[in-house]
């Protein structure tokens, strides 16, 4: 297909100027018309403005103002209230997204099947030229009750709660920790109504998730990288050769353990229990009459602290490691 | 550094960028893909280059793009796939640019707490986020997973909500609207019922128009205005049945059956038919009891005064606990009396269930409505306005200035969602976020699934395959 479209391309990318004269196109630049409107479509100004055509054809889409401002009849400009997303769709709309004609003499194709036609994207399909990205779904202001009383007054681990309610056990964990900060905000009394009306606002204008339809897939394990390369080994004809020891020769641990070990963590895993933390070694000295200060103490290996006589230092380089220290300040740590 | 920011949403040049202003969405609706047919594949990796820098990283200058770039892609394998057969592929190119996601100012921009991933950066810097509890002022922070950041409300009400007018724009506005409140208000003076039918029939074709969108001003059924409509007419309606229940005693019921028939009516009353209309079926045949047993004299009488000086015999004014004046104390009137309390008391309950059971009648509704629309004092001129800061305002659909309710906020208020906001709502895959509390948590760096990437962005797999091919040679 490439080669094709180098032949293709090699007669424009030259163009002729005058009776003789050669000059070469260093960039040609094609301006952005809509795909849907015809060449010389040229709508009229707003007001009888000057306008430029993109702003024309831009005025044309958002159709008519009311006195606030507003594209009242563009059927982008307020979100919905149903629990339904309100992504463009212009393949099927050509051009035409106000809610109602602007006069009755306006031409519209109104012909049922184009009708019929309509939506037929995917509504969770928030770019019309991409159909691999879609919007997640909101949980219910229920279903999140629901998993924090089961985990915190049940006592079920998040492992289980990820099989009862088809969410990852990182998504669980982090309902429990909003719901906390959620909880505390309301009890001082910081969700003041400016900001409880946008969230409910955000609440509505989002599909809603259920756990038997949209459930996530809890079997999915990174690819290993070595597995994006090929590898290439002899063997004989007749020796069988499976996926487990395609893994072996690849140095890979068996999925099911990398799946496991993936659900361990988190804090109300049943891991967490089993699992002490690990002791580094650290320690507050205690303190004296007199010591303004408590000193922690923290072992760590030569060569991994401070700066080590010889070693190259460069700090041009544009890889160059960052860290952030315990206030958020940034710095470059030596490695 | 930043790249500098120039015509970055020019209709011409028709880039998508990472932002919800109205031109990006109009450069988002009517895009076109490339035509990659007529193109060397040198013009192809460089045209698919500039439309997905145009949108990932737009403000990261090309050099420090090029260090972030990740070779590796991030996908993930499904190990029930095998089970389910006709699995779709992966679509690993459409990671190209996830590195960029785990940035700081990308997590704010996807989680919807900033408009623009330019002003999620001006958030950052400015001091307004926070990355477990503690400020950091690094757009390029990079994000762990279950790393729980907040940005300040205030911020993000800014940010989603509509712009906040000058005082001039606001006064425009309420100028406006004043102007047609008197007009109208006017017309339904001259015409109430006239004006109440437009008034249904236009909120009928609005609620028709803006079926399930959420449209600040449209009322919608089973919401609270609806309610709160409701409980008013209620208390309308009981308040004039407190009324007619106060205006009711046994003198005036008495006057009523007297009343009734008229006095120079030759017809020998036979029945309670006459007396049904005001007390009904049941109650008809006490009052006619009544009537039967009044001397005929005080049926006969013309004048008002002398009914009323007749009644007073009948039914004394009480004044520190002796009758005034002449009271009848034969044993028809007491038995008069005593009928005419039992008929009270159920004539008040009668009235009770009445107003119970009925409607409120479409009359008595415009009635109500066109006696509470009144006249809004005019607005002062804008040069008395400018100099006090504020002016008074009070319509039925809003109290106070338009916009600035409360004109310390950098937003909209009362708070309203900016315009074309569910078009660039996009709830991510790898951030849970928490709305009233503008907090979100960095699941995990976003991945590609068979089917899908968790990677937001407005092109395909295509643009990205060549994008990633220019990338992966250093920019060749």
């Amino acid at each position: 297909m490439f080669s094709k479209s180098i032949i293709d391309s090699s007669a424009s990318s030259v163009k002729t100027v005058g009776y003789q004269q050669v000059s070469q196109v260093r960039y040609r630049r094609t301006l952005a018309y809509p795909f849907y409107s015809k060449a010389g479509n040229i709508p009229p100004a707003r007001n009888g403005r000057k306008q430029t055509v993109f702003k024309r054809l831009m005025d044309e889409f958002l159709g008519p103002k009311n006195y606030k401002g507003e594209y009242y009849l563009n059927k982008y400009t307020y979100p919905k209230n149903n629990h339904s997303t309100n992504y463009i769709d212009p393949r099927d709309e050509r051009g035409n997204a106000l809610l109602e004609p602007l006069s009755e003499f306006d031409v519209r194709e109104t012909d049922d099947t184009q009708n019929n036609r309509r939506r037929s994207k995917n509504p969770l399909q928030p770019f019309p030229l991409n159909s691999k990205c879609f919007t997640n779904l909101q949980i219910s202001k229920e279903t999140k009750a629901q998993i924090v009383e089961d985990i915190l007054v049940n006592q079920i681990s998040s492992q289980q709660a990820a099989l009862k309610y088809g969410l990852k056990i990182q998504r669980i964990e982090a309902i429990l920790k909003l719901q906390e900060v959620e909880n505390s905000w309301e009890q001082q009394g910081l969700i003041k109504d400016d900001l409880k009306k946008m969230s409910e606002t955000m609440y509505k204008m989002f599909p809603l998730f259920k756990s038997d339809k949209n459930a996530e897939n809890l079997t999915e394990i990174p690819i290993p990288k070595e597995t994006l390369q090929s590898r290439f080994l002899t063997i004989a004809e007749s020796e069988p050769f499976g996926p487990i020891d395609a893994a072996k020769e690849f140095n890979l641990e068996p999925a099911a353990v990398t799946l496991e070990r993936l659900s361990e963590g988190g804090e109300h895993s049943s891991h967490n229990q089993a699992t002490q933390k690990k002791d580094d070694g650290s320690f507050i000295a205690s303190m004296y009459k007199g010591d303004k200060y408590a000193f922690k103490f923290t072992p760590v290996k030569v060569g991994k602290v401070g700066y080590r006589y010889g070693r190259v230092f460069r700090d041009n380089r544009k890889d160059r490691k960052v860290a952030y220290d315990a206030a958020g300040n940034k710095y470059y740590p030596i490695d | 550094m930043t790249r500098r920011a120039q015509n970055l949403n020019s209709l011409v040049r028709g880039r998508i960028r990472s932002s919800m202003n109205k031109y990006n969405l109009f450069n988002l609706y009517k895009k076109n893909k490339p035509n990659f047919k007529i193109m060397t594949l040198y013009q192809q990796k460089w045209a698919a280059k500039q439309e997905t820098r145009g949108y990932h990283g737009e403000h990261i200058r090309e050099e420090r793009w090029q260090s972030l770039f990740e070779k590796k892609l991030e996908g993930v394998a499904q190990l029930d796939a095998s089970l389910k057969g006709n699995v779709p592929s992966t679509p690993m190119v459409l990671q190209t640019f996830a590195s960029l996601e785990k940035r700081l100012d990308y997590a704010v921009f996807r989680s919807l707490f900033a408009s623009s991933v330019r002003q999620s950066k001006k958030f950052i810097l400015n001091g307004h986020v926070k990355v477990n509890g503690v400020i950091i002022k690094h757009p390029g922070f990079t994000l762990n997973p279950g790393d729980i950041f907040s940005v300040d409300p205030e911020r993000v009400l800014e940010a989603l909500g509509a712009k906040k007018p000058a005082l001039k724009e606001a006064y425009k506005v309420d100028k406006l609207q004043v102007i047609n409140w008197q007009k109208y208000v006017k017309s339904v003076q001259e015409n109430p019922r006239k004006a109440w039918e437009k008034k249904m029939e236009k909120s009928n074709k609005i609620n028709s128009l803006y079926k399930d969108y959420n449209v600040e001003g449209v009322l919608k059924k089973n919401e609270s205005d609806f309610n709160q409509r409701k409980t008013d007419n209620q208390n309308f309606k009981l308040t004039k049945m407190k009324e007619i229940q106060n205006s009711i005693n046994r003198k005036s019921i008495l006057k009523d059956i007297i009343k009734t028939i008229p006095f120079d009516s030759t017809e020998k009353v036979e029945n309670s038919e006459p007396f049904k209309k005001q007390f009904g079926d049941k109650l008809s045949l006490k009052a006619f009891q009544i009537y039967q047993s009044l001397p005929t004299k005080i049926t006969k009488l013309q004048l008002d005064k002398d009914i009323n000086e007749e009644i007073n015999k009948f039914v004394p004014t009480f004044k520190d606990g002796q009758p005034i004046g002449e009271v009848y104390e034969d044993t028809n009137s007491k038995k008069i009396r005593s009928q005419l309390s039992e008929l009270h008391s159920e004539y008040l309950e009668k009235i009770r269930v009445d107003f119970a059971g009925k409607p409120l009648a479409t009359d008595e509704l415009i009635k109500i409505w066109s006696e509470n629309i009144k006249r809004h004092p005019a607005l002062p001129p804008f040069s008395e306005v400018e100099e006090k800061g504020s002016y008074y305002l009070s319509l039925p659909w809003q109290k106070g200035m338009y916009g600035l309710l409360d004109p310390s906020k950098s937003y909209f208020t009362p708070w309203k969602p900016r315009q074309f906001l569910p078009v660039f709502s996009i709830l991510p895959k790898h951030i849970e976020i928490s709305f009233s509390t503008c907090h979100a948590v960095y699941l995990r760096d976003p991945v590609a699934r068979p089917g899908e990437s968790e990677v937001i962005s407005p092109y395909d797999e295509d643009i990205h395959e060549r994008s990633y091919m220019y990338y992966i040679k250093n920019g060749m």
